[in-house]
Formats: C-alpha cells, structure tokens, sequence
C-alpha cells in the first residue's frame, strides 16, 4: 500500500514537471489530443441531440399533464399529437436558426461571399468552468483550418484552434487565452482595444482599451475591429455594461456581456480564414 | 487485465463524454457539476489514495490533452484533491453522509485553487483575478460537487465490495487492486 502511495505521488510529480517543461503545442501531444476528440465526438453529437430533443419534448409532456387533468378522454390522442408536435417544434426551430445563418450571409457582416460559409452543429463543450471552447461537428474534410472565424446570426463566437478530420475546436471569446481586436461602434468614439475572455467568470468579458482616456459608456456596442488579422472587422461581440478606471486614469477597462449566448449554442457558421493570416492570433 | 481497471476505465470514459456534452447543457447559472473530478474522488475514498491518485490523474492528464492548453494542469489538479480527499477520508468513519458531502466539497476547493495557482504561475492566464465572483462560483460547485459525491457514494461502495467478492473467487492468489 505505501509503495503503491509512493509510486503515485512520484507520478504525481513527474506530471508537475512535465508541464512545466512539455509546450502543449509539441505535434505528438497536439495529435493525442485530436484523436481523443476524434473519439469522443460521435458519443457527444448523440448526447447533445438527445438533450435538446428532450429537452424541448420535456416542455410539451409538462403541458400534456395539465391536459390530462382537464380531459381524461382525449389523454390518448393529445399524446400522440403533442409527440407529433415536439417533433414539428423541433424542425421548426432548427429551421428558423438555420435561415438565420443563411440571412446572415447577405448582411455583410462577414465580409465574404456567399457560398463560402459552412453552417456546423456544437457537439461538445469544455469539461471544465476554467476554459471555453466548443466542438464542433465538420473538420478537416469539410474544409475547416485553423484560425478560421465563428459566428452565430447574433454575433462572434469565436476562432477555430484545433482541426481533426470530422471536427474542430473553437476557442470562444469568453476563453482566458482569447484576444479579439475591437472597438467602440458609436461613431463618436471608436475607441479600440482588446477584448479578454476571464477565467471561471462564465458569460463575461473585459475590453482593454489602448489608450486611457478611451471614450466608452454603458450600452456602448463592441464589434471586432479587423486589427488582429483573424477575425473581420464589423463583427458584434457585446454590449458594455460597466466601465472600470476613470477617464484619464492609469487603466481604462470595460465589462462586455456577450451578444451571443454561448452557454446554448447549438448551430454556427465558421467563415473563411482571411487571406494572408492563417496562423496569426 | 483485471475487471476493477476495466470498470474504472469504463466509469472514467463515461465521465468524460458526460462532461463534455450533457452538463454544459444543464448547467444553471453559469454553475456546473464535475464529474470528472466526482469519479476521482469516488475512486480514492472507496478504493484508496492509490487507485485514487492513479485514476484521478489519469483522466486529468485526458482533460489537458483535450483542453490542449497546459499540459499536466488538470492532472496535477485532480491528482492533488483526489489524494488529499482520499488520505484524510482513510482516517475517519466513512459510513456518515457527512464525509463524502465534506470530501466532494473540499475536494473540488483544493482542485479549484491548484488550478488557480498554476494558471497563475504559468502566465496561461495572466488576467486571473480570484474575486468574489470567481469565489462565490467555486464554492456553489464545491457543494455541487459535494452532493454528487454523497449520492453516488453508496453505488461506489457497493461497487467495490462486489468487485472484491469477484476477484477473491476469480483470483484469490493475487493481491487485490482495490485497498
């Protein structure tokens, strides 16, 4: 017993070590990681299909109860139709979002052409509240490279970071290591910065502005600014809800809650990556 | 290979797909359990430090390599609570609910500070702050996490008890994995 206690401690701390001297980005260590989520996708796809199916048939079996109540007679049949109209919601709703994807191709606000968009299903999350990415249902095959943008008819969601065959990983704007170029859309400040994910805060960012005594109010609208050579400019991010650091201060820093709800995504569209910044951040 | 390290491979692969597709889809309030962490802990109270360290590290080192961050950060993380959960919990009566509810809170506390401490140390996050709000959600989980453990900890004694029965009668010249 004290031996094997022995041996796992030292494991424990040849681990500790070799994160300290291992970059993550060594190919074998990214390729392990691309296999693991290889695997683990289909298995993620059933399950997110099957929570959002029931979730929705959830809501229609609360309200078959309440009739029931009511009618005992008819129990059978509304059943049956309330099956049948979980499923009609479901398509409906599906078919909503993607028309919206679709609208969002005509409005500009991703800057390509039409055709060049590629509509993807999230399959899977981040285990953990520390960091903040998706997986997403196409990869390598569909076309998907790194760096590519992501976004919902809402907003900006993020930037693709890791690419298997059949999925990718996109890194979302709430990720402590995300850095999108932005800048204030009201036409009387433009004010530009960084906008910062924030560790274990959940729905939250923090724009960092470049200079001191940026000009930027509550409910001032944030949308990428193009500096960054990843993400197109016009993109909308969020929306300020507080400002921190007196104008004219030392730090001048902006709360910014997301426009896009990344807590529920189901549906995005991954854009192409803009020409000549293919490994850029 | 022995049935406990394919039971444990199965529960750990489980937690794993559950926790990448099924919980961040029921979380409220930005607030979710971890069942990753959960499973580890299970492990080292009902089956020892050991087997504890062993398999909580093991599925941390999973979690780093998808994360594709910092490698050996969640492994260091679950290894250290696991461990320390499991030393402690080694000591005291386990048949009251009260220490696996004590064991997944604590647990989940002294997982939440590795992590924040080596997010910090390594500059993978260099705009960590741990505020009231990063706080106040640690805790919520810690005691989300704590009555995960206490339901689920029954299942994981019985568990061991007849993997034990079973590995007496199939083998009884080997030393058993469960301590």
């Amino acid at each position: 017993m004290r031996i094997r206690l022995l041996v796992g401690s030292l494991a424990f701390f040849l681990v500790v070590l070799t994160m300290r001297s291992t970059p993550i980005e060594t190919p074998r260590i990214e390729m392990l990681g691309g296999v693991i989520q290889e695997v683990l996708a289909p298995l993620q796809a059933v399950v997110a299909r099957s929570v959002s199916a029931g979730r929705r048939a959830g809501d229609h079996f609360v309200n078959l109860a309440e009739l029931r109540r009511e009618n005992a007679a008819l129990e059978q049949r509304l059943r049956r139709l309330e099956l049948l109209e979980s499923q009609v919601e479901e398509l409906r709703q599906e078919n909503r979002r993607l028309k919206e994807l679709l609208e969002v191709q005509g409005t500009g606000m991703t800057g390509g052409s039409p055709g060049e968009y590629l509509a993807a299903r999230v399959t899977g999350r981040n285990p953990d509240a520390w960091f903040s990415y998706a997986v997403i249902n196409r990869g390598a095959k569909k076309g998907v490279t790194d760096n590519m943008t992501v976004i919902t008819p809402r907003g900006l969601v993020g930037r693709v970071t890791r690419v298997t065959p059949h999925s990718a990983t996109v890194m979302m704007t709430t990720d402590p290591q995300s850095g999108v170029g932005a800048l204030v859309q009201r036409e009387t400040s433009r004010a530009q910065g960084v906008v910062v994910g924030m560790p274990n805060r959940g729905d939250e960012l923090r724009m960092k502005f470049f200079h001191r005594d940026a000009d930027v109010r509550r409910g001032d609208r944030i949308v990428t600014s193009g500096s960054g050579k990843v993400f197109p400019p016009g993109i909308p991010i969020g929306i300020v809800t507080e400002v921190s650091g007196e104008e004219g201060g030392l730090v001048r820093q902006a709360q910014v809650k997301p426009f896009v709800d990344l807590n529920s995504l189901e549906e995005v569209l991954v854009l192409p990556a803009r020409a000549g910044d293919a490994n850029g951040r | 290979m022995r049935k406990s390290v394919w039971v444990l491979a199965g529960l750990g692969f489980a937690s794993l797909v559950l926790q990448t597709s099924l919980v961040p889809m029921i979380q409220v309030m930005g607030l979710r359990p971890d069942l990753i962490l959960v499973s580890g802990l299970l492990t080292g109270l009902a089956a020892g430090p050991g087997a504890g360290l062993a398999f909580g590290s093991i599925m941390g080192f999973l979690v780093d390599l998808l994360n594709g961050r910092l490698l050996g950060l969640f492994a260091a993380a679950n290894g250290a609570a696991v461990l320390l959960v499991a030393l402690v919990g080694q000591k005291i009566y386990k048949e009251n609910i009260l220490v696996p509810v004590l064991a997944g809170t604590f647990g989940t506390l002294i997982h939440g500070l590795v992590i924040a401490i080596l997010l910090k140390v390594s500059g993978v996050a260099p705009g960590l702050q741990v505020t009231v709000f990063t706080a106040r959600t640690m805790v919520l989980e810690a005691a989300l996490n704590g009555v995960l453990t206490a339901a689920f900890f029954g299942a994981a004694n019985r568990l061991r008890a007849r993997l034990q029965a079973g590995a007496a009668v199939d083998d009884a010249r080997r030393p058993a994995f469960w301590s």
